[in-house]
């Protein structure tokens, strides 16, 4: 019935005129000739007439009519028809609905929990105007430890606030693993209706469309025919599930990768590192690209108990070793007179960077890839303690300390992270291994948490929160005690010191998002106003006041949330409900 | 006590999108104190930058909201964020009596709404004005001026049709400003509103002529039936009148129901806001239109959160079918089972568009409900198609364009559902939704 001239964009709708021959008709906004019937013939008639004007082109229709009345015989027979046609209108054919999104047998948010997720997603739509923050809680900045709860729970978001949280992903990366996590199967069924979630398709967040890692032919398919992103988040994932059968897969097609990528796989194989990719890292040792040559050697270093870990351990102290001539003990170091081939086929970078001599760079290079546990023999039994008090000859020691604290943090070895990382009440410029607090940071990280907390802890108690920031950063949350009552009270004194509470605004955002929801109670009595001092600046109580409530409400709308998500469970007993806290059944 | 609110119905109040957002903010119990609820009100003293907090009220049974705050804005987001934190937070309003702040205010609201539904039936009841003479005399005067603003117009048409539609792409908007001006002159804001939608025409894309043409014959219909009213059948002489703008009390026999809130969204234009709201009568069946309104910029006075039930009286005015109603008082939200109404397949949607033209030929939608549909993607764009695959009603371009599309098709996942929304010549315009999960809920969609 319907004919091809028929524009797609105007197909609306059939009508069945009543008393016409024709059954249906496609009609469509523009002026298409599309079917027989005397109804449709003078319709067209009838725009014909009005386009150009019954003065040119009297309408046909309406016969012995007065010439003066034509314009309203020709609306009255438009009237009729306008009418006529849309109570005459009937539905049109059905296209084919997109296949059902698959089932998502996860459990539904209980509905407190639906709310707050909507109103965190609205928060993010509609930001605080830029400026003062006032006492309202951050709405954009709990949507991560919400999103991660939730997924730990095994909840699914809700189905009708799927467009709401893709919108929320494609603004914001940091939040799409959680999210698209949290949208699951149907969120994944969404976006590829929408060119604009094609970001939820693509890269690591694709989750849903990667083959499983158990399954060996759609990875082999994948591996040898997918793009480069979809290789790097396969062997990614494969890796995760299963390191041996990553390395197999990545061991198959080494030879044949360009260079750019070899490198980007290699450090895929950060991850699930042990002493079984030894040979294909030593082999890796020999690449063309010395990138990938310096990635192989760094990701063996961390192995202590490989061949190259024994071969820089024998170049190390050969380096460094106690001075047999002094008085009271006493490190000596002779740095390498030249860094040979087999030197810089292990790894070893030869020509140092501007401003830095090429034999101190040497060894800084061989201290740090060579294992940690070859000092203790080469200094008599000695522990980390005892070897990081030695006094160093000859200006040596920053250049040997700051060595050993890259090699502690890159084996992760807490015993000379503890030693090198010192007492935290010793200021942070005489430090004894380094002055730097991103250094420090990484060295914490390699501690257990309560003892990471303990030591940010002391540190804050020692000396306030002006260089806090970056060590809260490695701290779990929430913030275990000591470490939340120390940030407290250093915030306090702060007050009382009468500055303002913008000085502190990056750890005040870290407490409202890491301080135990507990510790509301603690900080009540601090949202007050207090009287202004005479020495402070002025307005300042008033501020803080303002950012002390802000910190509690948040803290209560943390403790909110959870208890929202907790709903109907019963309590974990091990961790008392923390955000860390474990999935459910 | 009126029953809690959720936070979605809650923000459903704001006035606009900035309340909204200030707000869900205050709605945490930081800046609160005192706070406190009983005899169907909440209140409390809300923190802010001046030194003495805002002492802030809301009769939840009005809802109506009381706050000493200086904002223009009703309500306002200290009664906004008081709501929310009632809705969010259990333990953070607990029933207590009213304070002395208060408590004048909300006698006199409840002395109020006691009073308030006889006035109204007094009103309803055929009493005269004062000076009944002088009323009929000004009534004439402006039907005398709507016939002459009405000849007018019919002639502007005659002088458009006579030269051509083709001359009114060149002649542009002036023209029509101008009349709709005229109009507005002659006391009919029904015809200067026709009038500005014909200006928007010329220019609104491909078949353009056809649509002006539509719409000329159907202004051209309301002009000459106005002329002719009096010859007309009472009720299809109500319907006239409406359209052209002349406002006839709520006089209709009140229903009383228990109101299922379907949908509300508000259109504006440079001079007014106008809200809609779509009620579903549980046990009646019945649909109401509300209609409130606000000058530009400000938001219309009522606000009914969607998915609340509310137990009350509509008043329904004469014409268009009786859709257009009036909410009575009192009008309580009240703790009651919220389903869909009952709805059919996508042919039906257009038999009942199709029979409601019969008594007003100037609808350009009428509201349905389809079971049983699914969205799917058309080469035009998406539309709503019956579960048996046969037949479709296309999305009104609008439709396609808002969030609330994907919305829909999110909840549908592929699978049939029951949507609410206006059916006309232009396609389906869905409102609401409710999914087969979860079939008490209804998820708005604009």
């Amino acid at each position: 019935m319907e004919k091809s001239t028929t524009p797609p964009t105007t197909v609306v709708l059939t009508t069945t005129a009543p008393g016409s021959a024709a059954p249906t008709a496609t009609v469509s906004a523009a002026a298409v000739p599309t079917a027989d019937g005397a109804d449709k013939g003078l319709w067209e008639e009838l725009v014909t007439s009005a386009l150009l004007g019954t003065d040119r082109r009297p309408p046909a229709g309406p016969a012995g009519t007065a010439a003066g009345d034509l314009p309203g015989a020709l609306l009255d027979a438009a009237a009729l028809h306008t009418v006529r046609r849309r109570a005459g209108l009937r539905p049109g054919p059905a296209a084919t609905p997109p296949d059902p999104a698959p089932e998502d047998p996860r459990r539904p948010l209980p509905p407190a929990a639906r709310r707050r997720l909507d109103q965190l997603l609205a928060g993010r739509a509609a930001p605080s105007p830029a400026g003062r923050r006032g006492a309202a809680p951050d709405l954009a900045e709990l949507l991560p430890q919400w999103l991660a709860l939730a997924n730990e729970r095994g909840y699914k978001a809700p189905a009708a606030g799927l467009p709401a949280l893709l919108d929320a992903a494609r603004a914001r990366t940091d939040l799409r693993p959680q999210a698209l996590r949290l949208a699951g199967p149907r969120g994944l069924w969404l976006a590829r209706l929408n060119p604009e979630w094609r970001f939820a398709l693509r890269g690591a967040g694709a989750g849903g469309s990667l083959p499983a890692p158990g399954d060996r032919e759609a990875v082999r398919a994948l591996w040898d025919e997918g793009l480069f992103a979809e290789r790097v988040a396969l062997l990614a994932a494969v890796r995760a599930e299963d390191p041996a059968a990553g390395l197999a897969l990545l061991a198959s097609t080494w030879s044949a990768e360009r260079a750019e990528d070899r490198l980007m796989f290699v450090d895929s194989l950060r991850s699930g590192l042990s002493a079984a990719d030894e040979e294909f890292l030593e082999a890796a040792l020999g690449d063309r690209s010395r990138n990938v040559r310096a990635t192989a050697a760094e990701l063996l270093s961390a192995l202590p108990a490989s061949a190259f870990a024994g071969r820089m351990a024998a170049r190390a102290i050969t380096c460094v070793g106690l001075d047999r001539t002094a008085e009271s003990p006493t490190i000596t170091v002779e740095a390498p007179h030249e860094c040979d081939t087999a030197m810089q086929r292990d790894g070893l970078v030869a020509s140092p960077p501007a401003g830095r001599g090429e034999r101190s760079w040497w060894l800084g290079q061989l201290v740090e890839a060579a294992p940690l546990s070859c000092w203790p023999p080469r200094f008599r039994g000695r522990g980390p303690e005892e070897i990081v008090a030695l006094p160093v000859a000859d200006d040596w020691r920053d250049e040997l300390h700051a060595a050993w604290c890259r090699a502690a943090v890159r084996q992760r070895d807490a015993g000379w992270s503890r030693a090198l990382l010192g007492s935290p009440a010793i200021p942070p410029a005489t430090g004894p291994g380094t002055a730097s607090l991103a250094e420090r940071a990484q060295l914490l990280s390699t501690l257990p948490p309560g003892e990471r907390a303990g030591w940010v802890a002391s540190f804050i108690a020692a000396h306030g929160l002006s260089e806090a920031f970056q060590l809260l950063g490695v701290c779990e949350v929430p913030w275990a005690e000591p470490l939340g009552g120390a940030v407290i009270d250093a915030l306090d004194i702060a007050r009382e010191a009468g500055s303002y509470p913008w000085s502190f605004s990056g750890v005040m955002g870290l407490a409202e998002r890491c301080l135990a929801p507990e510790a509301a109670r603690q900080l009540e009595s601090l949202t007050a106003r207090p009287d202004e001092a005479e020495d402070t600046s002025p307005g300042a109580g008033g501020y803080w006041s303002e950012a002390f409530q802000r910190l509690v409400s948040t803290l209560r709308l943390r403790a909110a949330m959870r208890a929202e998500l907790l709903d109907g469970e019963p309590p974990p007993d091990s961790v008392g409900g923390h955000l860390s806290a474990p999935p459910g059944p | 006590m009126g029953v809690r609110m959720t936070v979605d119905q809650v923000l459903a109040l704001a006035p606009d999108e900035a309340s909204r957002s200030a707000g869900s903010k205050l709605g945490t119990a930081g800046p609160w104190s005192g706070t406190g609820s009983g005899e169907g009100a909440v209140w409390g003293l809300c923190r802010g930058s001046g030194s003495a907090p805002y002492r802030t009220a809301v009769d939840t049974t009005g809802p109506a909201y009381l706050c000493d705050c200086p904002s223009r804005r009703s309500p306002c987001k200290h009664a906004l964020g008081l709501l929310v934190l009632q809705a969010t937070d259990g333990t953070a309003v607990e029933d207590a009596t009213v304070p002395e702040w208060a408590a004048p205010w909300l006698a006199a609201r409840r002395g109020r709404a006691e009073s308030a539904p006889l006035e109204t039936r007094a009103g309803a009841a055929p009493e005269g004005p004062a000076d009944p003479e002088a009323a009929r005399r000004r009534a004439e005067r402006r039907a005398a001026r709507i016939t002459s603003g009405a000849q007018e117009l019919e002639q502007r048409l005659a002088d458009l049709l006579r030269g051509g539609l083709a001359t009114a792409e060149q002649s542009g908007y002036g023209l029509w400003e101008e009349t709709a001006a005229r109009m507005v002159d002659a006391q009919a804001p029904g015809l200067a509103g026709r009038v500005r939608e014909l200006a928007s025409i010329p220019g609104s894309g491909p078949g353009w002529p056809v649509r002006l043409l539509e719409e000329c014959a159907l202004t051209h219909l309301l002009d000459r039936a106005w002329l002719a009213a009096d010859r007309l059948p009472a009720p299809f002489a109500a319907t006239v009148r409406t359209r052209v703008g002349l406002t006839a009390p709520a006089d209709g026999a009140p229903v009383r129901d228990h109101w299922l809130v379907l949908a509300q969204y508000d259109a504006a234009d440079a001079r007014l806001t106008t809200r809609r709201i779509w009620l579903h009568g549980t046990t009646s069946g019945r649909t109401a239109l509300l209609l409130s309104f606000g000058a530009a910029g400000r938001a219309p006075r009522l606000a009914l959160p969607v998915g609340a039930v509310f137990d009350g009286e509509v008043m329904p005015y004469a014409g268009s079918g009786r859709l257009r109603a009036e909410p009575g008082e009192p009008f309580v939200p009240v703790a009651a089972p919220a389903a869909a109404p009952p709805g059919g397949p996508v042919g039906a949607a257009l038999d009942a568009y199709g029979r409601a033209l019969g008594e007003d030929p100037w609808l350009d939608s009428w509201p349905v409900t389809l079971s049983e549909v699914v969205p799917a993607r058309a080469e035009y764009g998406w539309q709503l198609a019956d579960a048996d695959g046969r037949e479709a009603l296309p999305l009104t371009p609008t439709a396609q364009s808002r969030p609330g599309l994907w919305r829909l098709v999110a909840l549908s996942g592929g699978a049939p559902l029951t949507v609410f929304g206006e059916c006309g010549h232009r396609g389906f315009t869905p409102l609401a939704a409710w999914s087969p999960e979860a079939p008490g809920e209804t998820v708005p969609l604009i």
